[in-house]
């Protein structure tokens, strides 16, 4: 393979970012020795950009719509239910999230919110809990396999006879 | 992902997912079936989808039905293609159907889309996947079934075909 060959593969490499150390740089002292390879590296990191600039085309709206509809009748009280079996956490999360919007409220020149600014705080309020429950939704699942997999297992390796002091001097205590 | 954060990570990533439908497909109407097809398909996998990890997850979802899709029409090629993206041969352009047109410049962008048609279904996804959408290769190698080192040279491939349709259209120096 002619250095010429070796650069070309390397130019790909320095596009997808993995070319350090000797190969970066004797691909660049090769590129400033060698037109027709510099030329072909421009170009070739040129068309990358244009494509990484491509312009994200909507989504029609009446197609959107259709997939809310599709989901929303999929999912009669969902969110409900989630909420009323975390009732604790989400009470938590909600006052939280409450408190944050109102904290961060400021009145504006006239005195009091437009109501668009009291709707936007809503729909932010609404996500912020939202997101919330999510985290706690995924904390919960985390917990659990960190008990089942890494804690237990640790536990397990305490010799028992030592275990059974501790359980005796529990009882004695109690 | 419970409804609410179902809705905004939908909201957040419906126009790459039907984006990257039509690039595959070259055909809105059937990207817009196919982005619905796949919003909604994230709903019934909300339970073991991350947010941070949707849209990868969206993208892949997207790439397996286009693959249906291109199933189905090779096994009925007596039906037309319908309203979308011209085929590349179209010798006259009308850009404002085309991706790239806006944003790249109306005779790149036009360049750019006949020379993506002209590549064969898997090196455009491959391309497209990792150029557009910026997936890692790993994942792309996963999504497409292709081993890593064949993904590799099959990308670097399809940029310097790419390249060299610029040139020849006289685009690019």
């Amino acid at each position: 393979m002619n250095a010429c060959e070796r650069c070309r593969e390397w130019v790909h490499a320095r596009i997808d970012g993995d070319l350090a150390g000797d190969a970066a740089r004797e691909l660049q002292a090769h590129l400033e020795s060698c037109a027709a390879c510099r030329d072909e590296a421009a170009s070739l990191e040129r068309l990358v950009l244009d494509l990484r600039g491509a312009p994200v085309e909507r989504m029609p709206d009446d197609a959107f719509a259709a997939v809310l509809a599709r989901t929303s009748r999929a999912s009669p009280g969902r969110t409900a239910s989630f909420v009323r079996r975390r009732g604790a956490w989400i009470g938590l999360a909600a006052a939280a999230g409450i408190a944050a919007a109102l904290l961060s409220f400021r009145p504006g020149d006239d005195g009091g919110p437009t109501p668009e600014e009291i709707a936007q705080a809503r729909r932010d309020v609404q996500v912020a809990l939202a997101l919330t429950a999510d985290a706690l939704q995924r904390a919960e699942t985390v917990g659990k396999r960190v008990l089942t997999e890494e804690v237990s297992p640790t536990l397990q390796r305490v010799p028992i006879r030592w275990r059974n002091v501790a359980e005796s001097g529990r009882r004695n205590r109690t | 992902m419970i409804e609410a954060v179902f809705e905004r990570v939908a909201r957040e990533h419906k126009d790459r997912v039907f984006s990257h439908a039509v690039w595959l497909l070259r055909d809105r109407e059937e990207a817009a079936d196919v982005a619905q097809e796949v919003l909604v398909r994230l709903w019934q996998h909300r339970e073991r989808v991350q947010v941070e990890a949707a849209l990868g997850w969206l993208l892949k979802a997207t790439h397996r039905l286009c693959i249906d899709r291109w199933r189905r029409r090779r096994a009925r090629p007596e039906v037309p293609q319908r309203e979308g993206l011209p085929p590349p041969e179209d010798p006259a352009p009308d850009p404002e159907r085309r991706c790239l047109g806006a944003a790249v410049g109306a005779a790149l962008g036009a360049s750019l889309d006949r020379a993506l048609g002209s590549l064969d279904d898997r090196p455009r996804a491959a391309i497209l996947l990792r150029e557009v959408e910026g997936l890692p290769y790993d994942e792309i190698a996963e999504t497409l079934g292709v081993p890593l080192g064949t993904l590799k040279s099959m990308i670097h491939r399809s940029r310097e075909k790419l390249r060299d349709a610029l040139i020849r259209e006289g685009v690019r120096p």
